[in-house]
């Protein structure tokens, strides 16, 4: 083959080679990426100074509570709860760990749901008699202690949803004879020793959920929520909740949370008299307006399939 | 032979216009902000809502609306809301913008000509290297930074930012930028400084959105830019960049107390290694028995966790939707790796002050956890001096392992 002949077929080559990639292109077209129009930014920055007409309404809009009532309630599942897969247990203190159960959704013999979260989202006054209760008084800047300790034993969070408020402490204990390695999302991540405790006290509060994790032990999880208010509750193995003395006379929203759903969505509601009807909470919203002195019953059914 | 010819010129011009199309791209427009769409696809995989291409636009112009362009950053032009001594617009503009020089021959563009290959016009840590790397260089939008001389999560000083430019992060492709000027220096950890407020405030918006946000609703509309929403929006956005800057302004340097007389005694090394395999310290679990890193490997960094476990999301398991964040821009999931203490290299600095500081209050936004309160600061001085006599110890030695083998799991 001559010299002249070799040139062309590399160059035919090239030709190809340059052609399939430019016709290739790079598989799937990538999502465009999002950039702002600057004389949009600019008119949005001419208005940020300006003078909102009902600028802060919505906070001002809360009328005064005449009182407070109790919200009660129970939480369970309506179908076959779906399988959950198996912790993945592995490391040196696999022996001693055995094997943790999964507990992303804990149902109960008659459907009742554990670990679900309630808690009061409406953006309410501080250190205000009217929106807290006296009772509540004792619990502020509290460490939290006896049942309410977050333990750790056998390689599991003994408290698999907790929830709290800003000034008060969380005693986090470890039970094991390992050592772990507790990381609360957001805060501290401290080691713990043997029969050690570690104190956390949020500032800030979480508007949703956040996890607890170890570094020793990964598959180990529980979630903390910090809230600056008291209003809040975890369903227990019953699948029950109670929160106490919540102000009354103001309609007030609160979100529910489960930790394999998210917000909840889909649910039936009774207020206790065993009739259901169908609701839709947005990412886990409901409002109520409560009664001063009353106590109110949701009874809340779930379809598995929202578990899926 | 003629025909030939022309063929193969013609040939060869086709083939070089089509590398010039190709390496001169479409358009040569100014470089801009990328919205963090892997946060905003984290919050619709964490149940949150799912934001469309207009509700993602408009928080793009938002931001623009705030922080100004890569080419013209701007700082918050809301009453009352200031960032003293953090981020000075005079000095941000000697890093930000395209490489260049100003009439005075003062050197301009800094983040351009020195940083943005790797950690990305946004800050985002995903600049064209970066996929290249490990580790992955630093995505600021958290706010979080490793090395530092402050406690837990909090924000580091100015001079823990310098430090880390002035002397790279060694065993990182992070190099040390000794040749710059100390003003240089100094407008490059504004700039980088005002990405992070930019980025932290961006995540919050993301999140405010996510979940607050009606169907079509946007987040500052400009149709109704007099509307008590619109105000009140503003509003957020003032009180989240209060709190931002309050968490840099309130930061504060854990003093360091001397040494204990005993330090670098062989008593004291021993008491360091007790603590060492300890499991009060449970150094051993992660950094290894042979201190070689190969104890627990299977964690993420807080940068990975925001997109995946946080939002169930399991890297080695929703292959699917781990693709998507890809696609998105994301750089595919590693594990966090325990620092191998037989090397001797110390990302975060190896005088012993950076050691107290690493093992005193833990590294932000890695597994790397605070000494527990039962640790003294006599017994965190022993963990060093047990932790630096590791590269001198007989197990550094290779065991019958080629080098290069040595590494590769």
């Amino acid at each position: 083959m001559g010299f002249q002949a070799m040139v062309n077929r590399a160059l035919v080559f090239a030709f190809a080679l340059t052609s399939v990639v430019v016709l290739s292109g790079c598989g799937e077209p990538a999502p465009a990426k999002v950039t702002a129009n600057r004389a949009n930014g600019n008119s949005l920055r001419e208005h940020f100074n300006e003078d909102g007409a009902n600028a802060g309404s919505a906070a001002a809009a809360l009328p005064d509570p005449t009182g407070f009532a109790t919200l009660v309630g129970s939480f369970k599942i309506d179908g076959e709860p779906p399988e959950l897969a198996p912790l993945v247990v592995s490391g040196n203190d696999a022996s001693f760990c055995g094997s943790p159960l999964n507990e992303q959704l804990v149902i109960g013999e008659d459907g009742e749901i554990r670990d679900i979260l309630i808690y009061l989202n409406t953006k309410i006054p501080q250190d205000n008699p009217l929106w807290e209760h006296e009772s509540y008084a004792i619990d502020q800047g509290a460490v939290l202690s006896g049942n309410r300790i977050f333990d750790q034993k056998q390689c599991v969070f003994l408290s698999h949803v907790y929830a709290m408020r800003t000034g008060q402490t969380l005693q986090v204990v470890n039970s094991d004879s390992v050592g772990h390695n507790t990381n609360i999302s957001g805060g501290p991540n401290f080691n713990l020793g043997v029969g050690a405790t570690e104190n956390y006290s949020p500032s800030k509060q979480t508007n949703q959920p956040v996890s607890i994790v170890c570094g020793v032990h990964p598959w180990m999880k529980a979630n903390l929520l910090v809230r600056d208010n008291p209003y809040f509750a975890v369903t227990d193995s019953n699948g029950r909740f109670e929160i106490k003395n919540i102000p009354a006379g103001v309609e007030l929203e609160f979100r529910v949370w489960q930790e394999k759903k998210g917000f909840l969505g889909n649910v039936s509601v009774s207020n206790g008299d065993g009739n259901f009807t169908q609701e839709t909470w947005k990412k886990g919203r409901f409002k109520i307006a409560l009664e001063p002195g009353q106590t109110v019953t949701r009874d809340v059914k779930i379809n598995a399939t929202e578990f899926n | 032979m003629y025909e030939s010819k022309t063929k193969r010129w013609s040939l060869l011009f086709f083939v070089l216009g089509i590398s010039i199309m190709m390496s001169s791209g479409c358009n040569t427009s100014e470089a801009p902000f990328l919205l963090n769409t892997v946060y905003v696809r984290a919050k619709k995989n964490e149940g949150l809502g799912e934001l469309n291409a207009a509700q993602q636009k408009n928080l793009a112009d938002t931001l623009n609306a705030i922080f100004g362009t890569p080419d013209t950053p701007e700082l918050p032009q809301i009453a009352g809301v200031d960032f003293p001594g953090l981020v000075d617009l005079e000095k941000l503009r000697v890093a930000a913008g395209p490489v260049g020089r100003n009439e005075s021959g003062r050197e301009l563009g800094l983040y351009r000509k020195h940083c943005v290959h790797c950690h990305g016009i946004t800050g985002d840590g995903a600049g064209p290297t970066a996929s290249f790397l490990n580790p992955y260089p630093r995505d600021y939008r958290r706010g979080t930074f490793k090395f530092k001389s402050t406690k837990g999560t909090d924000r580091p000083t100015h001079e823990d930012l310098s430090r880390i430019l002035v002397q790279g992060i060694p065993g990182t492709a992070m190099p040390s930028f000794r040749i710059l000027d100390e003003g240089e220096l100094d407008s490059l950890v504004h700039y980088v400084r005002y990405l992070g407020i930019r980025g932290e405030l961006e995540r919050r918006l993301i999140e405010t959105a996510a979940d607050e946000l009606e169907d079509e609703e946007l987040f500052l509309d400009l149709d109704q830019p007099g509307s008590g929403i619109f105000q009140e929006r503003v509003s957020l956005i003032k009180e989240e960049l209060a709190a931002i800057v309050d968490s840099w302004t309130e930061t504060q340097v854990t003093e360091v107390p001397p040494p204990p007389v005993d330090w670098g005694s062989d008593a004291s090394i021993a008491t360091g290694k007790k603590w060492f395999f300890s499991s009060t310290t449970n150094c051993s679990k992660c950094h290894g028995d042979t201190a070689l890193g190969d104890g627990q490997t299977n964690d993420y960094d807080e940068w990975t966790k925001d997109w995946t476990l946080k939002v169930n999301v399991n890297p080695l398991e929703d292959l699917e939707k781990i693709r998507e964040y890809e696609r998105l821009g994301a750089l595919h999931p590693r594990n966090a790796r325990p620092r191998n203490l037989r090397q001797g290299i110390y990302r975060g600095g190896r005088r012993p002050i950076d050691l107290y500081w690493r093992i005193k209050q833990g590294i932000a936004g890695t597994p790397m956890p605070a000494a527990s309160s039962q640790l003294s600061d006599d017994d965190i001085w022993h963990v060093i001096d047990y932790v630096m006599t590791l590269p001198y110890d007989a197990l550094s030695k290779p065991q019958n392992v080629p080098e290069n083998q040595r590494e590769i799991r």
